[in-house]
């Protein structure tokens, strides 16, 4: 049932194997075919290209734009006097103006930087042992145990983060019995990283199992031979060959915490101490019928500018992790 | 005892630097304990080693799987079926005097999915869901499927793709700054967004978008296409190259157009990726709530499934006692209902997969 279910998944992407080892995706058939050198083409799809990033690109210009440009005309007419253009707002934004930090977003990306680290490490190292085991140790059920996790992946988060929410504040019960006490994470980052650490993890395990299973069997067979035990196999053989597969999930896994919106809400409470990036500017969304609104653009571009350098440094790792299992939570 | 008040305080840092020192702590921390725990599975008995071994390995991850996903299925779905504690009006609690009337939690059959069902604002949402699952999806895998074909091997793929797929590393949150912007009606708030200027030059605008009761779902449908169609085209562009160079010569060969090779050959070829597009998309599209919550749409007949079970679980107060409020159980039931609409999708996508096996 394993190889079965690697296999279809093989299939759904279209013969692409999930984790080539070494090659990129772009080594496949279609690379060996020539190039079509149709000027026309070249030119629709860069058209259609710029016209995607063109509500980007406003908006960053837009950010530079002190608020009577703004309420006067378009982004567009900044290109005709470029001398108004101010990083006025990006100033209050970060440093402050004259010691006046109140509507500084730093701490708001402290947040979420700090929501960020152990929620990528702790799915990523819990799902490595998981599938190792799943992988490399004979055991009756096991292939159904790999099925129960990655069906848990159609879990939507609607039905799952209410309950960790409970579990974080009362721990839990089942009638008056209480089986786990609160564990103090109530308040603090600790209860979003459990949140996504746990809503991560049935894609984690998909992902390092289908990786795992392509590591040849002769290399642990001969470790086992020389008495090495699954402990020593796992850090010493394992973990230095799981490096591609860990670099996509956690580039997978820090957008999909940075950018979260609903995770966050639920778990903070709305508690400013502990809440991210994305929270601060869903309120200050709200709130700019009054004033302030001209320093949202600015904002907005503060909160995307760590997820876009990334993205734009290591796309190919994440189209990897795409391609690999491209269905979460 | 061990003296943690330290910890306390640490994990309540309210400083930036406190709050990310804790994250690293915490992160090493957690590093040691994986350590630990396989340094106790090399010293696993030698009876029943490999179970233990197991066992150990499986441990973590059972124990967040429990916490985070198999025991919020069954406390959502017993919660969806039963009763609210209820107090009654206007008490004073005292030391020998309960205000609770009902302790709740018992059964209470389909109450909750009836009230579901006949709620306005959750019907509302019920068919918004709907209209932005029946469109998203299909015409954002539209999009990216033409795009991939057009892009495909032309110079400047890389670039021309990495453009359209942009808007992937972007949170909802941001896009909906960046589309409230291009919608952005002429005001004293700011000048006409773009997309009202392009109205205004074939006479249509200026139209008040996202505030606008009969067309706010549809605007912020464009929004998740111009997300989700970089999604569907580098999932599509790389399975197109996927398809053998033979097949696509052998159909022109045969005196096949552009079209009909394209039409007949590549996407029957991609065909199991184009579902799982088309599915996946359909997922996301079924949970939307970032971009309803951004642009507070439920309050201008935008509302949808994820943000209406949201707006009544947080209305009713967080409860933690025994019966919970009723907002708590009415939230679990419209959270079971997305969960049973994402089905049909799973089953669809699972099907597909059984039929692609089979015919090979």
């Amino acid at each position: 049932m394993t190889e079965h279910e690697t296999e279809l998944v093989f299939d759904a992407t279209g013969g692409t194997p999930a984790f080539p080892v070494e090659e990129p995706i772009d080594t496949s058939v279609g690379r060996v075919r020539k190039r079509l050198t149709s000027p026309y083409a070249s030119a629709i799809a860069l058209v259609i290209g710029i016209l995607w990033t063109i509500p980007t690109v406003g908006l960053f210009i837009q950010s530079f734009r002190p608020k009577a440009e703004q309420d006067r005309s378009g982004w567009w007419t900044a290109f005709a006097h470029p001398g108004t253009l101010t990083l006025q707002y990006y100033k209050e934004l970060t440093i402050g103006v004259n010691g006046d930090t109140s509507s500084s977003l730093l701490p708001y990306v402290a947040n979420s930087l700090a929501i960020v680290i152990p929620a990528a490490l702790i799915p990523m190292g819990v799902a490595a042992l998981a599938a190792y085991a799943l992988v490399w140790i004979d055991f009756r059920g096991r292939d159904w145990i790999f099925v129960l996790i990655f069906a848990l992946q159609i879990v939507p988060l609607q039905v799952a983060a209410v309950p960790v929410l409970k579990f974080v504040v009362s721990g839990a019960h089942i009638g008056n019995i209480t089986i786990v006490p609160p564990l103090g994470l109530s308040g603090t980052v600790g209860a979003i990283w459990l949140a996504h650490a746990c809503f991560a993890l049935p894609l984690a395990v998909f992902l390092m199992h289908n990786f795992m299973s392509e590591v040849p069997k002769d290399l642990l067979e001969a470790a086992r031979i020389d008495g090495a035990n699954h402990g020593q196999i796992f850090r010493q053989i394992m973990l230095p060959l799981l490096k591609p597969v860990l670099a996509a999930f956690a580039i997978f896994q820090f957008l999909w915490v940075w950018n979260d919106l609903f995770v966050g809400l639920v778990m903070s409470g709305g508690n400013p101490n502990i809440s991210p990036i994305t929270i601060k500017i869903n309120n200050l969304i709200g709130a700019t019928s009054g004033a302030g609104g001209e320093r949202l653009p600015a904002a907005a571009f503060i909160s995307i500018i760590l997820p876009l350098i990334v993205f734009m440094s290591l796309q190919r790792y994440f189209v990897r992790g795409l391609l690999a299992g491209s269905v979460k939570g | 005892v061990i003296n943690v008040g330290w910890l306390h305080s640490w994990a309540h840092a309210s400083g930036a630097w406190g709050k990310i020192s804790f994250a690293i702590f915490a992160a090493a921390a957690f590093l040691a304990v994986v350590g630990l725990l396989l340094l106790v599975i090399d010293r696993a008995p030698k009876r029943g080693q490999e179970k233990i071994q197991a066992f150990l390995f499986l441990l973590p991850a059972a124990i967040l799987l429990i916490i985070g996903l198999i025991g919020p299925i069954i406390s959502t779905t017993i919660s969806s079926f039963t009763t609210a504690e209820i107090k009654r009006p206007n008490c004073v609690p005292l030391p020998n005097h309960s205000c609770v009337s009902s302790k709740g939690g018992s059964w209470a059959g389909f109450a909750n999915y009836k009230w579901a069902f006949t709620d306005n604002q959750t019907q509302q949402a019920l068919v918004n869901t709907l209209k932005w699952v029946i469109i998203a999806p299909i015409v954002a895998t539209v999009i990216g499927l033409a795009y991939a074909t057009v892009v495909d091997r032309v110079r400047a793929e890389g670039t021309a793709k990495a453009l359209v797929f942009l808007p992937n590393a972007i949170s909802f949150v941001g896009a909906a700054v960046i589309w409230g912007l291009m919608y952005q009606q002429p005001s004293g708030l700011g000048a006409e967004g773009l997309v009202n200027v392009v109205l205004g030059w074939v006479g249509l605008g200026p139209i008040n978008f996202p505030t606008n009761q009969a067309t706010t779902t549809y605007w912020l449908i464009v929004i998740m296409i111009w997300i989700q169609a970089g999604f569907a085209t580098v999932l599509l562009s790389a399975a197109i190259k996927g398809v053998p160079a033979e097949l696509t010569e052998a159909a022109k060969i045969d005196g096949a157009n552009a079209w009909q090779s394209f039409r007949r050959v590549t996407v029957p070829a991609i065909r199991p990726t184009i579902i799982v597009v088309f599915v996946t998309i359909s997922i996301t599209t079924l949970k939307v709530f970032d971009l309803v919550q951004a642009f507070g749409a439920d309050q201008h007949g935008g509302d949808t499934l994820a943000n209406r079970m949201f707006t009544i679980w947080k209305q009713s107060g967080i409860s933690i006692g025994s019966g919970g409020t009723l907002g708590d159980h009415r939230s679990s039931a419209i959270a079971m209902i997305i969960f049973l609409l994402v089905i049909p999708f799973i089953i669809f996508q699972v099907r597909q997969m059984i039929r692609t096996r089979a015919g090979r």
